[in-house]
């Protein structure tokens, strides 16, 4: 067997013994750290630390090779494979020095830098970077050990560039911090699923926190791990005298917190920053008191975004079906147009309004697929942290989405067709995603419940052949429309029960395809979606706008006994609770209209002055018999006045003013619809802008807001905007007047020079100026017209202005 | 971290919205519920560096360092406590918090406004707390650059003269801004043990 296997077959059956801290013996031995050149300058102390580790009972040698890669070694004078090399060599010299059976880990570190859009590394470099280092070492290594990364994306990075150039075995360190997360915000769970979907040998942790402060995220991870794993702490928490750091923790605490984790499950130890040979000799003597006890959890299927990890388990799990272009021009318009930004803001909506996963879908004609859904994917993660479904019928731009994901993705999906899943599975395999299995083969959707679970089957037992496990499958029994095939609906109900309870497997349905040509559509929906709750559906894709549609699964989760106390419902329902007791007439009754439009008028003030947006949308609906100029002019700005009044005189603060002004925006946007298209109530437009240096747009965007609450149209040029910009913008958009804003006063300068283009370009309009540095002597020396001080002011400003105009 | 909107956290976060009134009940929750957000993103790191302090011309100046603390309220607070050496320090929320905030922006700028505040808090009770687990003796006024009277140029000189700081991924653009905008350094003299001047 050779040792590569037989580091394989110790894994999980006994415990493994790692080294210690290198960077603290070389400053023990008076050496300085850091030196890439160490391993071959000076041999004798790397060899010397290695014969230490070994000879107190470490039965792996990593090799010196943190912090030795492209990017680290870039205008060194030493050449990434001749460090390693030496490396390689030095651990070698050790073990023949020492006689000792020891296997040799290729000690792989983090770049040191974050990854888009984190920071500015490509995940394809990352990828180079770390797959030159496999290359180099895996002919003279017996496995990879990835360590003292606090980026999971990284990691992602670094496993699969060992994955796709050797079949080595890999241990993944991942490194936490002390709020008990990874730097860039992954919780032991997400780093767990991410691990163990991504083919690693053993899960580890190590360096940032000592033993103790280890305790609770080892715990989390031993609630969950299914692999084996390895823990390599601290000497303590680091300190510094003044001079140098160094770390409080002897070796006997040391040993006596590895003794609580080999009772809490652990299958391997070691120690990082601080600890000593004798660290490890003195955790290897605890061993002996402690029974060897890691047993693997049971399977679960989760998948993971950037910083949130979703189990399809007991829970019913909300997956937004709106970044689809299918029936939703506006999308498609975004995506032909290369607007990702209005898609991204799409998805953040629905993750408000309480959608776990979100279907990303780009699927239009004349598009380039594989492009524009991992640009989309990209542009998603810089925003949006809940786990995405990736859906595409291409494989090549299932392949690339999957890869620069951010996470373990739903891949959206397989069917019973021999060639899909054959072009499928191994992407799945891959990048450990969980995949979505369609009951449809090539005879199309069976009529009966029965012939689709054959299907669902079938499914599982060829993903089996791939090595992907039944806990990463999710099957979709698919939903026909009931006005066409109105038998077929129940049994898509039957086959998710028989899914559920025989195979043990989570189901998802896209809900909204089952009312298709009937009347009132989510009535069919949210019945139908209870139904499928009941048989077992955990993984609804739908509409998280429809609130009675998520109210079904709140109450559902409530009855179901899934909603512990139930909070939930609570938390989300607190509101309705108050609509029904303060106007329950005016929502529900039909019978006197102008009762009900004047108990809904009271019930719309009070909302847009509390904030309620949902409230405030739902009551305005039911006000068909007030006409819409009259809802705004008589109920709409009352409220907002007195809101502005509570602002003035500090009853309430900036955010509550904001929530009421954006409530009262969303209810104009209602209005909108209903007023007569030739009605020109259009007010202004207004152009805002930070101007040129100034990245601070908080103050403009209040303004934007309270603006448009009170009618304006307003045209954001964003932050940082040149004077020739917002120039050009005057000359495009004929405003009323110019707002422009700016935080510090490096760059009133620049408001300056933008108000004197305008005046020299013979632009006469108005031009009000706000932000932190600004006063009404500042705006008169700079030639504003106007001085917003706050949002209201600038509100009255504009008023003003438009009234001028409006009477002219 | 523990949110404690009643106390100097949520009092800040006031501070930042501009609001002077004592805060409601709802108000003290809105800021709750931001304050969690925030632990939820948050990505802290801090580090520190130490330097001794010598007299030049009678001010003070940081030995072996090019970084020039010759501002009347350094020298002034140095004096008055008799400091010896002093501590630079750096904390940030991380990008995750900034990020957050943005999201914000379309969507919900409301939420936008009251995290922004609660963050700018945030850093400062992190940056507190940092500072505490220094143990530093017989500290001064925390001075920051962009303070009063020092120059935010200041910053740069601190950024490419400690490298621990180059770690924490926090960047400093043309304007001497630091990115993620959530971040904070610190400048705090003290007096050691040892007493080197």
């Amino acid at each position: 067997m050779n040792r590569s296997k037989e580091l394989v077959e110790i894994i999980g059956k006994r415990f493994l013994i790692s080294d210690g801290g290198f960077g603290s013996m070389l400053q023990k031995h008076g050496i300085k750290t850091g030196d890439a050149g160490l391993n071959i300058n000076n041999p004798e102390a790397v060899i010397r630390i290695h014969e230490a580790y070994l000879n107190c009972g470490s039965q792996i040698v990593t090799t010196n090779t943190f912090g030795i890669d492209r990017i680290h070694l870039e205008g060194s004078e030493y050449s990434v494979k001749q460090v390693i090399a030496a490396a390689i060599t030095n651990a070698k010299q050790a073990i023949t020095n020492t006689s000792k059976d020891a296997f040799i880990m290729y000690d792989m570190s983090s770049t040191g830098k974050l990854l888009k859009p984190l920071g500015d590394l490509d995940f394809d470099e990352a990828y180079e970077a770390f797959k030159e280092l496999v290359d180099f070492a895996k002919n003279d290594v017996d496995g990879f050990f990835i360590e003292t990364f606090s980026d999971l994306y990284e990691m992602k990075a670094a496993i699969l560039a060992i994955k796709e150039n050797c079949n080595l075995p890999v241990i993944a360190s991942a490194t936490f911090s002390s709020n008990g997360k990874m730097l860039t915000g992954a919780s032991p769970i997400q780093v767990v699923t991410m691990l163990e979907n991504l083919g690693v040998d053993m899960l580890a942790v190590n360096c940032s926190l000592g033993p103790k402060e280890l305790l609770p995220i080892v715990d989390q991870i031993l609630s969950v791990a299914t692999l084996p794993f390895l823990v390599q702490p601290n000497a303590g928490l680091p300190r510094f005298d003044g001079v140098n750091t160094y770390y409080e923790i002897d070796p006997i605490e040391f040993a006596s917190y590895i003794g609580q984790m080999i009772d809490m499950g652990i299958a391997g130890f070691g120690g990082c920053c601080g600890t000593t040979p004798e660290h490890i000799k003195a955790c290897i003597e605890e061993s002996y008191k402690h029974e060897f006890s890691y047993s693997p959890k049971n399977n679960a299927t989760r998948v993971t975004g950037t910083m949130k990890c979703v189990e399809i388990g007991n829970r019913v799990i909300c997956c937004g079906e709106r970044l689809n272009p299918t029936g939703k021009p506006k999308m498609k318009l975004a995506l032909a147009e290369g607007r990702l930004d209005d898609i991204v803001t799409e998805g953040i909506k629905q993750i408000e309004a309480g959608a776990k996963v979100l279907d990303v879908n780009v699927g239009i004609p004349n598009i380039d697929e594989p492009q524009i859904l991992t640009d989309l994917i990209i542009k998603l993660q810089e925003l949006i942290d809940v786990p995405l479904q990736i859906d595409s019928s291409d494989p090549v731009a299932l392949d690339r989405a999957c890869r620069i994901y951010n996470g373990i993705p739903l891949v959206n999906s397989v069917n019973g067709k021999k060639e899909v899943m054959d072009s499928v599975f191994p992407i799945v395999k891959k990048y450990g995603g969980v995949v979505i299995g369609l009951c449809i083969d090539d005879k199309g959707i069976p009529p009966t419940s029965d012939e689709r679970f054959e299907i669902a089957k079938s499914i599982v037992k060829e993903a089996q052949k791939y090595g992907i496990p039944s806990h990463r499958i999710i099957i979709d029994s698919l939903v026909l429309t009931a006005s066409a095939q109105q038998k077929e609906a129940i049994e898509t109900i039957k086959c998710v029960s028989m899914v559920t309870k025989e195979l043990g497997l989570g189901t998802t349905l896209g809900l909204s395809n089952v009312s298709f040509g009937l009347p009132n559509r989510p009535l069919i929906n949210r019945t139908f979606l209870a139904m499928a709750m009941q048989a077992g559906l955990k993984l609804p894709i739908m509409n998280p706008f429809d609130r009675e549609l998520m109210g079904t699964i709140d109450a559902y989760e409530v009855l179901g006994n899934f909603d512990e106390g139930a909070s939930s419902y609570i938390e989300n329902h607190k509101d309705d609770v108050s609509t029904v007791a303060s106007s329950s007439k005016s929502i529900s009754s039909t019978s006197d209209n102008s009762n009900d439009d004047s108990n809904s008028a009271s019930v719309l003030f009070d909302a847009i002055v509390k904030g309620q947006k949902t409230l405030a949308v739902e009551t305005v609906k039911q006000m068909k018999d007030i006409a819409p100029l009259d809802v705004v002019s008589l109920h709409m700005i009352p409220a907002l006045d007195k809101v502005g009044a509570d602002y003035d005189s500090g009853k309430i603060f900036l955010p509550q003013l904001m929530m009421s002004a954006e409530t009262a925006k969303l209810v104009f946007d209602v209005l909108k619809e209903n007023i007569d298209s030739g009605n020109d109530n259009k007010k202004g437009p207004i152009i805002l802008a930070t101007v040129e240096g100034d990245v601070h747009d908080i103050g403009k965007n209040i303004v934007k807001v309270v603006l448009q609450s009170y009618g304006f149209e307003v045209v954001d040029l964003g932050k940082d905007i040149k004077a020739s910009e917002i120039y050009d913008a005057v000359v495009n958009y004929n405003p009323i007047a110019v707002g422009l804003s700016a935080l510090m006063t490096t760059t009133v300068v620049y408001m300056r020079k933008t108000i004197e283009l305008l005046r020299n370009k013979g632009i006469k309009i108005p031009v009000i100026v706000g932000g932190a540095v600004l006063s009404q002597d500042v705006c008169d020396q700079i030639g504003g017209d106007y001085y917003g001080k706050d949002a209201m002011e600038t509100v009255r400003i504009a008023e003003t202005i438009y009234n001028k105009i409006d009477r002219k | 971290m523990i949110i404690d909107v009643e106390g100097l956290m949520g009092q800040r976060a006031l501070k930042y919205l501009r609001y002077t009134e004592k805060p409601s009940k709802e108000q003290l929750e809105l800021l709750f519920s931001s304050f969690s957000e925030i632990q939820e993103v948050e990505m802290i790191e801090s580090a520190h560096k130490y330097f001794q302090l010598e007299l030049c011309d009678g001010k003070y100046a940081l030995k072996d360092s090019q970084i020039n603390i010759d501002y009347p309220p350094i020298q002034n607070m140095l004096g008055k406590k008799k400091s010896d050496s002093v501590c630079i320090f750096l904390s940030t929320l991380g990008i995750g918090v900034d990020r957050r905030i943005e999201s914000y922006k379309d969507s919900n700028p409301s939420r936008m406004v009251l995290l922004d505040a609660c963050a700018s808090s945030y850093i400062e009770s992190v940056t507190d707390e940092y500072q505490r687990s220094l143990g530093l003796g017989d500290e001064t006024f925390r001075y920051a650059p962009g303070y009063g009277k020092v120059p935010l140029i200041m910053q740069k000189e601190i950024f490419e003269s400690i490298s621990e700081f180059r770690k924490l991924h926090v960047e400093l653009d043309e304007n001497c801004i630091m990115h993620p905008f959530k971040s904070m350094t610190g400048l705090v003299g003290f007096r050691s043990k040892e007493g080197r001047i």
